[in-house]
């Protein structure tokens, strides 16, 4: 019968596409894997500071790669260029705090397997006109059996006529913080609190931005876009899943520049 | 509540029909059709099964008092009501009756003659009645007439071809060939079926019946012809066109294939499946929702879902009704309904269609290289025409599964008039549940708060599931005149996710600090509004138009905030809610004037005009004052077609058109060339090719968060950011078809260009930030081929389908080099199996599909920011470089037709079992990092799944 001949023929050629066409990968680029991990925070008034790791597997459980030391470091802040020394495993400094100047480009190289890893960060302009509508914050003891008081939030504001990034740090004095209320239910220790505030040119507190009082150091940064992008991509499902973007050529992580400007913020418990 | 429709119906209009019916129906439903159907459903099906069409209706009472054979009774009904019985005479010799009829209804009598000899009877719609053992029996005796007719048409045929001759020797044409105009409908609720082939036999002449079942046939050289009439899921129609008054409109009715009437052997090509493809049209396929129960189905039959059992269509996308044709996405494919467009074409998360078959009365899908008449889409369109309603009898009827319960109420209006309602909602069933917590792993969730003071203490979440779905559809269809008609169509469907959960602190540690619960509020509402008002007219036999006003809008709406009390201090209470509000609101005002010009049988012109406004609002705000966007963008549309189609000699059928389409804000016209074609070789070997170049204005992107219910987010292109999308398609194929049996083979290349995808970036804190928008473009291409061996009938029917395809985008914020698209799946497989038996029907499907392409980590990295805390990111060694493992899985189901003693079929149970072997495929993999390692879940499709449905007519 003639049809019983067609579909035998088109078995068979099924199961010819089906084999020739057996699945392939398709073919990524695994060189990224090698790139090493830069982690540099050029601020104004510091010395230079880049940390250079490698990238971890992804069952390693140690927290940060391996620290690669033996580089050859070289930095240029626009007007010289200077090589970092190796001040701990993986650490690079410069031994000089003024070399960051607003306005500038700051750039970094070194030669590691076999090819060139650089960065380079223009230093933004230092925050203008940074202030706040009061120096104290009082904050109301959080705990359900406590008597509420209104909490009266603290306004910061300054220029950003140009649209800048800004970001602000909030870092306590005390080594030991004291923690606002009993601390019920709420165990964390202390740490420095980082508020990424994007393009905006004020910034009001929140009751709940402080678990401990004290003296605290509120540094106002204006960043760049690089460090903005970076801290804010966050992918971890395989349907949206991209590169963390980066500003380093054959490497990962971040170097930028960015000013700050501080004021002192006195906290303490209603 | 059955009877009480029907009273609503009498005295009131039909809006307040809907409005009034609508609520009360929604809230009982399952209640009543579980009270009111189970009871129905199980009486059936202890009723003997027999098979039937139409229903007996007669006003001829019965006198007389028989004790007799049964040949004698009937020649006797025969002669005393001129009836025409048809029942076999050696039979029915042999069956002694004794009965008495004082002024009892045919109908009656019938029944109680039938059931003392053992028989039944079948009503055909010329009101023929045969009397039989077996459904299979009324095909013989059937055919036994048709011998007798066949014998005439032969000596018909010959005087025909006679005819010709002499026509052809003669050149009196013009006296000789006549012009047909008719309609073909559904013979048992009278309603018009478009798509419909019409073909005279012998000759080349044929027609496809317009949307509102209308043909018209010229040059028909005598009216001695055979005409065939074929439509997907009927029976093919064959009848002889003797007498035929050329004035007069032909009707032709057509029933829908059921079992056991498969021993008749029907000249020509036959397609009682529940697909079928038109061999003179190139990407074409139709599907019968009639026959869509017979289906493994999950939950629901499901008619969006149905095609992806289809050549061409990726059969690997659980979570989307939408169709992935050819490469395309879901946005690229232009869904109609009634001639309005739908932009949300699922519920449940994709799982299920926004569709009730219950009012769905034709469905085709255009894999590519459509005609001019559609456009604004890049890769395919699926038009749907919704059910008119029975013209014949008022009717209730309802299925009931794991899922949803849905109901339906037909009834003609007046005498030109009918008018349909359907309503369909879920429930929380247990297949409901398995769906709902598939997507909301965690609903119940205990935060740890104690240990402060030294005694425990928990808050508990409480999570009251309150999500659902539902849709209604309501159409009023009335003929006004001969040659007018106009239908209102209205379909509405909604889903509405609710995950809010109240925190409860236990009284102990709670004080007087407030009383306002923390409240946790995760709701997602979201769905369609559409509706359509039709004016189709019959200028006359060759002139057709078909003009509509359309409104559709489209709404979703995400709420997920956290609301916390808090008292001042001069003690009064207020509520803080911090979150994000998502809102996103589409309305989309059509104007619609389709026109079909038929010259003569080898040239036909299509044109119409087509203009829309559109507007699109998306606002997102992140609590009660911060609104982080808030965008109304606006977009006009006109457009105007032509295209003619032209078969300048019996083996070629081409068609050429052009659509122009002007769009505001881009303030551009776009030009969109169309052809299509096919070749005739043998009678049974057809080539085709089609090419045509699309154009799509607005897209549907996609979120990164996809478990936020409504993933749908419509935005305009505008020519920047957004460019508009374009498509050229170049398909190739063949086809070689026998009475029984379908090879097809079809090859395509697609390009892409102006792609957008979409992501948001949050930068800054929860009480002031800013929300970037970051769209992505790019192009891809996608090409592919696609195998179909299809069996058409016979007690076995059913396809294998093979597609090899491959989908490629290049965007550049993903690098310089093509990777295969999110969709792209190599090779798929499909084996669809429907076997009938008596009043069962068995189907078994099986898909395999190679996984889909994933993107995943080859590294981690972890270093801290400029305050000292770490953070870890992930690397990858390029988008979508790994491939999930294949996906597969088996369906089966049951179907038992449930048929009365007065042979109709008023019901079906269908037992499903969905993904039989448990099948673990994989959806997607999610990612954490878990004591610095990165730990990889895999998240995935539903496994073993039963379903029961119950489908049944009042009537």
């Amino acid at each position: 019968m003639e049809i019983t001949t067609t579909l035998k023929k088109i078995f068979f050629y099924l199961v010819l596409v089906i084999v020739s066409s057996s699945c392939k990968k398709d073919g990524g680029d695994n060189a990224i894997a090698d790139g090493p991990v830069i982690e540099s925070y050029l601020t104004n008034g510091k010395a230079v500071s880049l940390k250079v790791y490698e990238q971890k597997g992804l069952l390693d459980t140690a927290k940060y790669g391996a620290a690669i030391s033996g580089l050859a470091i070289t930095f240029n802040n626009g007007v010289k260029n200077i090589t970092l020394q190796e001040s701990s495993k993986g650490t690079y400094t410069s031994s000089e705090t003024d070399l960051i100047i607003a306005g500038n480009t700051c750039s970094f190289n070194f030669a590691y397997n076999g090819k060139t890893t650089s960065g380079e960060t223009s230093v933004p302009s230092t925050p203008v006109s940074f202030t706040a509508s009061a120096l104290q914050q009082g904050v109301p003891n959080p705990d359900p059996d406590s008597t509420s008081t209104t909490f009266v939030p603290v306004d910061f504001s300054w220029n950003n006529n140009e649209k800048g990034y800004y970001l602000m740090v909030f870092e306590n004095h005390d080594k030991t913080p004291n923690r606002i209320g009993s601390g019920f239910g709420r165990r964390n220790g202390y740490q420095d609190r980082e508020e990424y505030l994007g393009q905006v040119s004020t910034y009001k507190t929140q009751s709940r931005s402080f678990e401990f009082s004290g003296y605290y150091n509120v540094y106002l940064y204006h960043i760049n876009i690089e460090y903005n992008n970076i801290v804010n991509s966050s992918s971890t499902s395989s349907l949206n899943l991209t590169n963390p973007p980066t500003n380093i050529k054959n490497g990962l992580g971040i170097f930028t520049a960015m000013s700050r400007s501080s004021l002192v913020l006195y906290v303490y418990e209603q | 509540m059955l009877k009480h429709i029907g009273i609503i119906d009498r005295n009131r209009s039909s809006t307040d029909i809907l409005i009034g019916i609508v609520g009360r129906l929604l809230n009982l439903l399952p209640i009543m059709i579980r009270k009111i159907l189970f009871p129905f459903a199980f009486t059936f099906i202890f009723l003997h099964f027999a098979h039937a069409q139409q229903r007996l209706q007669s006003d001829i009472k019965i006198n007389g008092f028989y004790t007799t054979t049964l040949d004698v009774v009937l020649d006797s009904l025969i002669r005393q009501h001129q009836l025409k019985i048809i029942f076999d005479r050696n039979l029915a010799e042999k069956k002694l009756i004794s009965e008495r009829f004082n002024d009892v209804p045919l109908k009656l009598a019938l029944k109680t003659l039938c059931k003392s000899a053992e028989l039944n009877y079948w009503v055909e719609s010329s009101g023929t009645i045969y009397v039989v053992r077996t459904p299979d029996e009324v095909r013989s005796l059937q055919r036994s007439e048709l011998n007798k007719q066949k014998t005439a048409s032969q000596i018909l045929k010959t005087v025909t071809t006679e005819k010709i001759d002499t026509i052809k020797r003669g050149g009196k044409v013009s006296q000789k060939a006549f012009k047909l105009t008719g309609q073909v409908i559904d013979q048992m609720n009278g309603e018009s079926l478009p798509g419909a082939v019409v073909h005279i036999e012998n000759t080349t002449i044929r027609a496809t019946t317009n949307a509102d079942g209308f043909f018209t046939l010229n040059n028909i050289p005598a009216d001695t012809c055979v005409i065939s009439t074929s439509y997907v899921g009927y029976l093919t129609d064959r009848r002889a066109l003797t007498s035929i008054d050329p004035n007069k409109i032909l009707i032709l009715s057509l029933t829908i294939t059921r079992n056991n009437l498969e021993e008749i052997t029907i000249k020509g090509n036959k397609n009682d499946g529940i697909m079928s493809t038109d061999k003179r049209k190139v990407s074409v396929l139709q599907i019968s929702p009639a026959k869509l129960a017979e289906l493994p189905n999950l939950g629901e039959k499901d008619i969006l879902r149905s095609f992806q059992l289809m050549p061409g269509v990726s059969a690997s996308n659980e979570s989307s009704s939408g169709a992935y044709v050819r490469g395309g996405t879901p946005d690229q494919n232009l869904v109609l309904f009634d001639g309005f467009t739908v932009y949300q074409v699922d519920h449940l998360y994709g799982f299920f269609s926004a569709f009730n078959s219950n009012a769905i009365k034709d469905v085709q899908l255009f894999k590519g290289g459509f005609s001019a008449k559609y456009g604004g889409r890049l890769s395919s369109v699926t038009e749907i025409t919704g059910k008119e309603g029975t013209k014949k009898d008022w009717n209730v009827g309802g299925d009931l599964s794991l899922l949803s319960a849905n109901i339906y109420f037909e009834t003609p209006v007046k005498k030109n008039g009918s008018f349909l309602f359907a309503a369909r909602k879920s429930y929380q069933g247990p297949l409901y549940n398995k769906i709902f917590s598939q997507f909301n792993k965690t609903s119940e969730v205990t935060t740890g708060m104690g240990g402060g003071r030294g005694f425990g203490g928990s808050a508990q979440a409480a999570t009251t599931p309150t999500s659902f779905f539902y849709d209604l559809n309501a159409k009023y269809t009335v003929n006004v005149g001969k040659k007018d008609l106009l239908a209102l169509s209205v379909y509405q469907g909604d889903d509405d996710t609710d995950n809010s959960r109240t925190i409860s602190i236990p009284s102990f540690i709670s004080t007087s600090s407030s009383s306002i619960s923390p409240t946790i509020t995760d709701k997602t509402t979201y769905g369609n509004l559409g509706s359509s008002l039709k004016w189709s007219r019959r200028w006359n036999s060759d002139l057709y138009s078909n003009t509509l006003v359309s409104y559709s809008s489209y709404h979703s709406d995400r709420n997920r905030t956290n609301t916390i009390g808090v008292t001042n201090a001069d003690g009064t209470e207020t509520e803080v809610s911090t979150g994000t509000i998502e809102r996103n609101r589409l309305k989309d005002w059509s104007f619609k004037s389709d026109w079909e010009y038929q010259i003569n049988n080898k040239v036909k012109f299509l044109f119409g005009a087509y203009g829309s406004a559109q507007n699109v609002v998306y606002k997102y705000s992140q609590n009660d004052t911060s609104t982080l966007i808030d965008q109304s963008k606006d977009a006009k549309t006109a457009t105007a077609y032509a295209e003619g189609e032209f078969s300048p000699w019996e083996k070629l059928q081409f068609k050429g058109g052009v659509r122009e389409t002007y769009y505001s804000p881009t303030g551009k016209t776009y030009f969109e060339p169309r052809f299509s074609g096919t070749y005739t070789l043998t009678d049974r070997f057809t080539l085709k090719a089609a090419t045509g170049k699309f154009y799509q204005f607005i897209n549907r992107v996609v979120r990164e968060d996809i478990l936020s219910g409504s993933r749908d987010f419509w935005v305009l292109a505008n020519g920047t950011s957004i460019p508009v999308g374009s498509a050229n398609h170049y398909i190739a194929g063949f086809s070689y078809e026998t009475d029984k049996y379908l090879f097809d083979v079809e090859g395509y290349y697609k390009t892409l260009n102006g792609l957008t995808e979409y992501s948001q970036r949050l930068t800054g804190n929860l009480m002031s930030s800013t929300l970037e928008e970051h769209f992505y473009n790019g192009r891809g291409y996608t090409s592919g081929i696609e195998f179909l061996v299809q069996k058409k009938a016979g007690r076995y029917t059913g396809w294998i389908s093979y597609t090899m395809a491959i989908a490629r985008n290049q965007f550049d914020d993903y690098g310089a080099s093509y990777y295969s698209a999110n969709q792209d799946a190599r090779n798929e497989f499909k084996s669809v199996n429907m076997y009938k038996l008596g009043n069962w029907t068995f189907s078994a499907t099986w898909i395999f599909a190679t996984g889909k392409p994933y993107t995943a980590p080859i590294a981690s990295y972890t270093f801290d920011n400029a305050s000292g805390n770490n953070q870890t990111y992930l690397t990858i060694s390029g988008k979508n470089t790994e491939r999930m493992p294949a996906y597969h899985r088996l369906d089966l189901a049951a179907t038992l037709d449930l048929i009365k003693i007065d042979n109709r079929k008023t019901g079906s149970i269908s037992f499903s079992l969905f993904n039989v072997y448990n099948r673990t495929n994989v959806w997607y993999k999610e990612y954490t990092i878990y004591n610095n390692q990165v730990i990889t879940t895999n998240v995935n499709y539903l496994g073993f799944t039963p379903n029961i449905t119950f489908s049944l007519k009042w009537k």
